[in-house]
């Protein structure tokens, strides 16, 4: 125990003497500020003392939720998880290397102390910086949201656990080739890329469900549109019954007999689209389960942050329009889904991918590449 | 390897130290058997060394570079696996973790973190031996006392001259205060006062019963304070045992005579070789003074002016050389039988 923690104050001395690390915590303490400068108004946001019209405003969206969404999207979205993230890889990429260093390993393994308890104990100093900027962001936007709107979230501080979670991720990845390659660049730059490569992975993803929500939402258009052809076509038939043939009659029931052959031809090709679709995310899926889920773990928390809490926006003549509503008089006519449908759509098809699917197959990886760093870690000669 | 007792001492008085000893005549403090260390399939950086070091003795571990002195150490600190080994450290098996907690180390070029200051280095890496805080804080000023570094401890290591830093690396090898200290190249880059106070370092170590076990270049160094030698030459241990011991068939006596050599000087075994300001100076082989007083006669007799008589022997430099020397013919001998 006394070993872990004088690995542990050492890391925290390691950091303490980088400017970076002080540069990155103040910064993380500060932006949260601007949020005092941020405001609702009923016609959209105010910044400092500029107003800006915008979709987004009081009337729409209850002041609380606002905030909790500015602070999810942007706090933790752009800042936390990309900025403060980059900048905490830079900080804490040269722990491993450092460690593995000759001279100073020598000094460390000629200890009693295990070469894993070393390890990962080094490897926890390094979290330790990360959770040290999170929970310095997340109390100043607490105290600042808590002034401002005069509610108290203490749910934001899920932020702290659920971002170290995802630095975390990036932080193995890093460890791992910085004991590899002993190199602090070489560490952080492959890691960059392992990141950028699972971002593009992640992106890929998200447009290929979304596209599949799309085609399944136009698929559920031409089903819908199918019934209410079918509709029709009784009526005609029950009318020509009633009334009997004439041309015009005949002539519509052929017309729309043609146009349900179409759409039923139509309906196969987008029901063949949305299999195949299906197939690719299925595939995507299994890809994706033994890496770590970097956005999806970020989705997390907006997920149980925003949950149930949103106030739900009022339905607008605009919303109505673009929420696909047919047009009555053709039963054929298909609005495609609109964008905010096709969004929510989106959230609830990464929402059935449950939190035990994002977190649990991400640990199990930063897991194995642990006991691989700790592998390789106890069998090298120095 | 037959190793003689060593001359251990042990100083009944000193702080701390002696009382924690678990015996000085016993078991040896090392005693290690069969180490070898290949790399890959061709590489063997150790052949099979043998090494017994006695409790309470100076150990001295000579080589050229790349004779595989920092492997065995490194081998018996635990940072590298050996291929193959038996015995024993502190009567441990070779490579046991729990060793350590009785082992101080400093290792040749070693990296301290540069953000500490000296202080917080032996207390970083006492702590990482295991010893408690409070402890650290009742040992350490003493210990920077002991290696003279009390005035500069609150400085940065970033700031320290090389000296410095050998001196703060000795005093984190004592903090958890060993039985056993190794240590790899301790002068280097150490001036000639600090070179005078790390040998006096050693011999108190000495004296309060602790092993020490030193890889040094500095083969002047060495002979100063070490009770045994051991000469390691391309993994091999080539010779081993008191200076005394391997210098003994070297003992002569150097005769200081003015003018040119005498034409018999071959005939009663003597060599002769030119020395300053027109001296010649004859070399007697023998330890005993009996041998060289016909000598004396004889120059005495033809009027021969004796400037100095004095015994001699092979230093350990000289010994050194000749062991690699020896290394390298046998090598082309068998070069050449092959």
């Amino acid at each position: 125990m006394t070993a872990i923690v004088a690995i542990l104050v050492d890391g925290y001395r390691e950091l303490n003497s980088r400017k970076l690390f002080w540069i990155t915590l103040v910064l993380s303490a500060v932006i949260p500020l601007l949020f005092f400068a941020i405001d609702l108004t009923e016609t959209g946001v105010r910044l400092f003392h500029w107003e800006i019209d915008a979709p987004v405003n009081a009337t729409i969206i209850a002041r609380e939720d606002f905030f909790k969404n500015l602070f999810v999207d942007w706090g933790v979205g752009i800042w936390l998880t990309w900025i403060a993230t980059i900048l905490a890889l830079v900080t804490t990429a040269g722990i491993i290397p450092d460690l593995v260093t000759g001279g100073a390993v020598d000094m460390v393994l000629s200890k009693p102390v295990r070469r894993s308890t070393v390890f990962l104990a080094k490897y926890a100093s390094g979290l330790v910086f990360a959770t040290m900027q999170v929970a310095a962001f997340t109390a100043v936007a607490f105290v600042v949201l808590g002034i401002k709107i005069g509610a108290w979230m203490p749910g934001l501080f899920l932020a702290v656990p659920i971002v170290v979670l995802f630095f975390s991720y990036l932080y193995a990845i890093c460890a791992f080739l910085g004991l590899i390659t002993r190199s602090t660049i070489a560490a952080l730059m492959l890691t960059i890329l392992c990141w950028v490569g699972l971002w593009i992975m992640n992106t890929t993803d998200s447009i290929l469900l979304m596209v599949k929500e799309q085609q399944v939402a136009e698929l559920d258009s031409f089903e819908r549109s199918l019934d209410r052809a079918r509709e029709l076509e009784v009526r005609i038939r029950e009318e020509i019954d009633e009334r009997g043939e004439n041309e015009s009659r005949t002539a519509r029931l052929d017309a729309l007999l043609g146009r349900i052959a179409e759409r039923e031809a139509d309906t196969e090709r987008k029901r063949g689209s949305v299999e195949r679709l299906e197939s690719f995310n299925s595939l995507m899926v299994t890809a994706k389960t033994p890496l770590p889920k970097t956005a999806e773990t970020i989705l997390v928390l907006k997920r149980t942050l925003t949950d149930a809490t949103l106030t739900p926006p009022p339905a607008t003549e605009d919303a109505a329009d673009e929420s696909g509503a047919p047009d009555a008089s053709d039963p054929f006519a298909v609005n495609g889904p609109g964008s905010e449908e096709t969004g929510a759509r989106l959230e609830d098809a990464l929402g059935e991918r449950s939190v035990a699917w994002v977190i649990g197959t991400s640990l199990l990886f930063e897991a194995f590449l642990l006991g691989l760093c700790l592998w390789v870690f106890g069998r090298r000669d120095f | 390897m037959v190793s003689p007792a060593p001359p251990a001492s042990t100083d009944e008085s000193a702080p701390s130290f002696a009382g924690s000893r678990s015996g000085t005549g016993g078991d040896p403090a090392i005693d290690v058997r069969g180490v070898r260390k290949t790399y890959g399939r061709k590489v063997k950086a150790l052949k099979g060394i043998d090494l017994r070091v006695e409790r309470g003795s100076i150990f001295g571990l000579l080589g050229p570079n790349g004779a595989g002195k920092s492997t065995l150490v490194k081998i018996m600190m635990t940072v590298i696996r050996a291929s193959e080994a038996e015995g024993t450290v502190l009567g441990r098996p070779v490579g046991a973790k729990e060793t350590l907690r009785r082992v101080g180390y400093l290792p040749e070029h070693h990296r301290m973190p540069k953000y500490l200051t000296g202080r917080q280095a032996v207390d970083f890496y006492g702590a990482l031996a295991g010893v408690d805080a409070a402890t650290r804080r009742a040992r350490i000023p003493g210990l920077l006392d002991e290696v003279g570094m009390t005035q500069a401890a609150g400085r940065r290591l970033g700031g320290y001259s090389k000296g410095m830093l050998q001196r703060i690396g000795i005093a984190q090898a004592l903090v958890n205060e060993p039985d056993l200290v190794v240590l790899d190249e301790p002068t280097d880059g150490v001036d000639p006062i600090g070179r005078r106070d790390i040998r006096d370092l050693l011999l108190r170590l000495r004296d309060r019963g602790v092993t020490v076990f030193v890889n040094s270049h500095l083969l002047g160094e060495l002979e100063m304070v070490c009770d045994r030698v051991a000469i390691l030459v391309q993994g091999e241990v080539r010779s081993s045992g008191t200076i005394e011991e391997l210098t003994a068939h070297s003992r002569r006596y150097e005769i200081e005579i003015g003018g040119p050599p005498p034409d018999w000087a071959a005939a009663v075994g003597a060599t002769a070789a030119p020395a300053a300001a027109g001296l010649t100076v004859l070399r007697v082989p023998g330890a005993e003074a009996a041998a060289i007083q016909p000598v004396i006669d004889r120059l005495r007799s033809q009027h021969r002016v004796i400037h100095a008589v004095r015994p001699a022997r092979e230093n350990l430099e000289e010994l050194f050389v000749r062991a690699v020397a020896e290394h390298e013919g046998d090598l082309a001998t068998a070069e050449t039988t092959r």
